[in-house]
């Protein structure tokens, strides 16, 4: 602790070169992550309650980009392109979105229980689409960017996010309870009062029991470009409004003096990073329905591969999460015999619910 | 030079201090002591433009501190805050950089001139050998001389020290403060709250007194730090002694010295 040591300037120079070469690792990481997700989606449109060929799924495929493929049936290239493909493109984006709002909420929260479906932001971005279908809003357009036309629906699961995610913050305040639990437990509150919200709204709508389901249980049966292309602005939008503020979120995992002393404005960071997080589970309910742990659970598997800074936990989360549901579709497409599908969200339940045990467990023992 | 006048500050609507007047100029080390909550870390906060007065001011050269624009705030005072709960996994060394956060460019990284900074901050602090240890599977005497390191990192003009170095073993202790002694004397302006009286007596220039968020004393340490005024303040009786070598006043106490607590 001499102030007249003089630092050795390699020394300096060594330190940058091993987190170069750290980033470097992490980035090599991250281009597996993406290889893998690839292939998942190429093995996605092999498997399926109906037996294509591979030979069929390549003419498929090389039709897609233009080229003249061999004489192919129609129903196949359908299910392939449109049932498979594109389908598996949008579990890809919707778990990215869920996994990467999961990483904000729990950097800024500073609660390893965090994540858009245990504070019931999940649930509200539900409430807010069904209440816009119900309204007739859902096939509206929002505005109109360089010709491409902006869907509504995800707009609408954005306003019912925040409006839940501003009820649970209110809430787990005048609560004033002790710990993390509490803003857990004020989740839950507003999550089963919103879920009993969209029962009530398809009843009246007189839609079956089955979409009822669908909300509250995700799924994304039937659904494929028109849906990916609703999400898509929204997905890029709220992604590059996190990556921007990522260095925010690692000051504001520290609390919100911290960041103060580090130079950040911390309510306005807060606000705008919680705001992208709403944005993107919002719009990602708004086309799957309310998929829970993804962005409980990759959050924490990410941290152990990247550590605690955000810019590379937020890149793997997001490959990864996006990953995760890719495969987690594939099984509720393909796991029951006769065409018949499991909601999405059951899926992840089963996988996620005991990993949130460990969390929960683990996170007690901290604060203990 | 950074100044407090008339500063009264608090909480909602509880005002904790009512009219300090103090000032820190370049090349002084600044004490505040006083009993629990007296407002040393209030005034701690104005100071650092963090907690905006209710009425009077903090100037740092002229300008209002609390008007400052964040980042800018970062570049010009420093503070090293009692304690701080770093994220699971946090790495020392990504905790130390983000004393530069306030230098970079929205969309740029780190750069060579930041990993050289905090190395020696690192060094200084005596925590490099640490770099990519998880902060928060650290020592609460090692997490604090990492904070110190990030508040180093920020090469800010002023510093201050919210019991600093209250955790540290007695060795550590006076490395960092021979340390701060040091860069004061090449003209950083700094303000430590402290809670070991001999260690202020030991190194401050001069001494504030806090007491009920007032200023009950200020002046030279060799001036203020009296018999009379630390019974005043800590309402204990207490004998000063000159220190064997330097011959600096050190307090000491004698057990059942205090008076029983109202």
């Amino acid at each position: 602790m001499s102030d007249s040591l003089p630092s050795p300037l390699s020394a300096a120079e060594a330190l940058h070169a091993a987190e170069r070469g750290r980033a470097l690792r992490l980035t090599g990481g991250a281009g597996l992550l993406l290889a893998a997700a690839v292939a998942s989606l190429l093995a996605a449109c092999l498997i399926g309650p109906l037996p294509v060929p591979a030979d069929d799924v390549l003419a498929a495929l090389l039709d897609l980009t233009g080229r003249e493929g061999a004489a192919l049936d129609p129903v196949r290239r359908t299910v392939v392109l449109e049932l498979r493909l594109l389908r598996g493109l949008l579990a890809f984006c919707v778990g990215t979105a869920l996994a990467v709002a999961g990483c904000v909420f729990q950097g800024i929260l500073r609660n390893p229980l965090a994540d858009a479906f245990t504070l019931g932001v999940s649930t509200g971005a539900a409430c807010g689409a069904s209440l816009a279908i119900f309204c007739g809003l859902a096939a509206r357009t929002a505005f109109t960017v360089l010709g491409l036309r902006i869907g509504l629906l995800p707009l609408a699961g954005l306003a019912g996010a925040l409006t839940a995610l501003a009820a649970v913050l209110l809430l787990a305040r005048a609560a004033r309870g002790p710990g993390r639990e509490t803003m857990v437990l004020a989740g839950i509150i507003t999550a089963t009062f919103l879920s009993a919200c969209i029962a009530l709204l398809k009843a009246l709508d007189e839609e079956s029991t089955a979409s009822i389901v669908f909300w509250l249980m995700g799924s994304l049966q039937g659904r494929g470009g028109g849906h990916l292309a609703l999400l898509l602005p929204y997905l890029v939008l709220g992604l590059a409004l996190v990556w921007l503020r990522a260095r925010d979120l690692d000051a504001l995992s520290l609390g919100s003096l911290q960041a103060r002393l580090l130079g950040v404005d911390a309510t306005r960071a807060r606000l705008r990073l919680l705001v992208a997080a709403s944005l993107l589970a919002g719009a990602a309910v708004a086309v799957s329905g309310v998929v829970g742990f993804v962005g409980l659970v990759v959050p924490h598997l990410a941290r152990r591969f990247t550590g605690a800074e955000h810019r590379p936990l937020l890149l793997v989360s997001g490959l990864l999460g996006g990953l995760l549901l890719v495969w987690a579709d594939v099984l509720a497409r393909s796991a029951l015999p006769g065409g018949l599908e499991l909601p999405l969200g059951v899926v992840t339940a089963l996988l996620g619910g005991p990993f949130f045990c460990m969390v929960l467990l683990r996170s007690r023992r901290g604060t203990a | 030079m950074i100044a407090a006048e008339g500063l009264c500050a608090g909480y909602g609507g509880r005002t904790v201090l009512h009219g300090v007047d103090l000032a820190a100029a370049s090349g002084e080390l600044v004490g505040v002591l006083g009993p629990n909550g007296a407002g040393k870390t209030t005034l701690l906060l104005c100071l650092a433009g963090v907690l905006r007065p209710q009425a009077g001011s903090v100037r740092l050269d002229g300008d209002e501190m609390w008007r400052l624009a964040p980042h800018e705030r970062a570049r010009r005072v420093a503070v090293v805050p009692q304690s701080a709960e770093p994220a699971q996994g946090l790495r020392l060394l990504s905790l130390v950089l983000m004393g530069r956060m306030a230098r970079l460019p929205l969309l740029g990284g780190y750069g060579p001139e930041d990993y050289r900074v905090a190395l020696a901050a690192m060094q200084a602090a005596g925590v490099a050998h640490l770099a990519a240890r998880p902060a928060d599977e650290l020592s609460g005497g090692e997490r604090q001389r990492a904070l110190f390191a990030r508040a180093l990192c920020q090469e800010t003009p002023v510093l201050l020290l919210d019991e600093a170095s209250a955790g540290l073993d007695a060795a550590a202790r006076i490395r960092m403060h021979d340390l701060l002694a040091a860069r004061c004397r090449a003209g950083l302006t700094a303000v430590a709250v402290l809670h070991d009286l001999n260690l202020a007596a030991l190194y401050c220039s001069r001494l504030v007194f806090l007491k009920n968020g007032r200023v009950a004393h200020q002046g030279l340490t060799a001036d203020v730090f009296r018999r009379d005024i630390l019974m005043e303040i800590y309402e204990t009786d207490v004998d000063i002694v000159a220190h064997p070598r330097t011959g600096a006043p050190q307090a000491l106490f004698a057990p059942g010295a205090a008076s029983p607590a109202a």
